[in-house]
């Protein structure tokens, strides 16, 4: 039964968190209407979890873990929707972009957001995972509950598919 | 971590797992250190080295997208019911009584007024005459009521009145109950 308090301090980590976690669903999904439900569904989760949150650690990294898996239950329920761009957010990638359009910071974010979502839901969200929430290869495979193994070959795999995808954009790597 | 599996001078590639490691700052010192020997050495490696520099720089440019409302309603609404408190399951429990001692009462009064007082035969009789005028003709046959079983209360009436009483006092209750619990969810 929640009491007064636990839903007090539910809402509060949900004011809190709901921006980080709404930003894993959409560079996940890549379309802000199911973000956002994803967002939703991740808080209905942790809030029927809740029993599995380790109070000495900050909740932030937990509810980002349900996020990614949230977004991979709904990816893999509908493969279809896993390609779906928002056509108001992000355009499709154009093969043979303007040099006006390289330079905007908006468009290349929106060309970086549209190759990470060519990649194949689980590159997704070892991407997410590592470059995003900055977790170790371990913490992966433990938030996915899959081998090393396969999170190192995912990992490596979705970097290199991204830098071919991404090197007609002609970007200058950090030293 | 992985370790080496080359020497710079070999001229063999750094495999993707270690430049990949190599880049996440996994790599001990001296196998890090063998690994630059060898990038000081082969522009093949040194590209694909870039190449995945590049990576880690588009994916860093990526801003956060801010929310266009407050998620928190959204929430509240979804949120399942609260679980039922032992006073609420026991409130319940009495409800559940109550109603089910209501109907046997009532019940059984309907029952021995249908058994005395109303006799649907001659009603059920007239139905199937104009019935089987209109359409089709029916043979004569015996229309009553099965024979029921005799329910009767084995109570005097003020007991029976007395019973009731109790009853009305414990749905009162149970509902009491209900109205206190709700608000304390409320809460």
């Amino acid at each position: 039964m929640i009491n007064a308090d636990e839903r007090t301090a539910f809402v509060e980590l949900i004011q809190q968190s709901q921006m980080a976690v709404y930003n894993v669903a959409y560079r996940l999904l890549g379309n802000l209407q199911d973000a956002e439900d994803a967002a939703q569904e991740t808080f209905l989760r942790a809030y029927q979890f809740r029993h599995t949150y380790r109070p000495d650690q900050p909740p932030g990294p937990w509810l980002k873990r349900i996020a990614v898996n949230v977004c991979l239950q709904r990816l893999r329920r509908n493969v279809a929707q896993a390609q779906s761009l928002d056509e108001d957010v992000i355009q499709p990638l154009d093969p043979h972009p303007g040099p006006q359009a390289q330079v905007e910071q908006h468009d290349l974010q929106d060309r970086i957001r549209a190759e990470l979502l060519c990649l194949p839901p689980r590159y997704r969200a070892v991407i997410e995972l590592r470059h995003f929430q900055e977790l170790s290869y371990e913490e992966i495979a433990n938030a996915l509950g899959r081998p090393l193994s396969d999170i190192k070959s995912d990992l490596f795999r979705a970097r290199r598919l991204l830098a071919e995808k991404l090197r007609d954009l002609k970007l200058e790597p950090i030293p | 971590m992985s370790t080496i599996k080359y020497e710079p001078s070999n001229m063999k590639h750094i495999d993707e797992a270690l430049l990949n490691e190599y880049l996440d700052g996994l790599l001990e010192p001296d196998a890090c250190r063998s690994v630059e020997a060898h990038l000081d050495t082969c522009q093949e490696c040194c590209s694909r080295l870039d190449e995945l520099r590049v990576v880690f720089y588009s994916l860093s440019l990526l801003e956060e997208k801010s929310l266009a409302h407050d998620l928190t309603p959204g929430f509240l609404d979804r949120l399942p019911g609260p679980a039922l408190s032992m006073g609420r399951k026991l409130a319940l429990a009495i409800q559940a009584g109550v109603a089910m001692g209501l109907l046997g009462v009532i019940g059984q009064v309907m029952l021995n007024v249908v058994r005395s007082k109303v006799d649907i035969r001659p009603l059920a009789r007239a139905w199937i005459d104009l019935a089987g005028k209109v359409s089709f003709s029916i043979p004569d046959v015996d229309i009553r009521l099965p024979d029921l079983p005799d329910y009767s209360l084995p109570f005097s009436a003020p007991v029976t009145i007395i019973l009731l009483m109790v009853v009305l006092v414990l749905w009162g209750l149970g509902n009491a109950r209900l109205l206190h619990n709700g608000h304390e969810v409320q809460r």
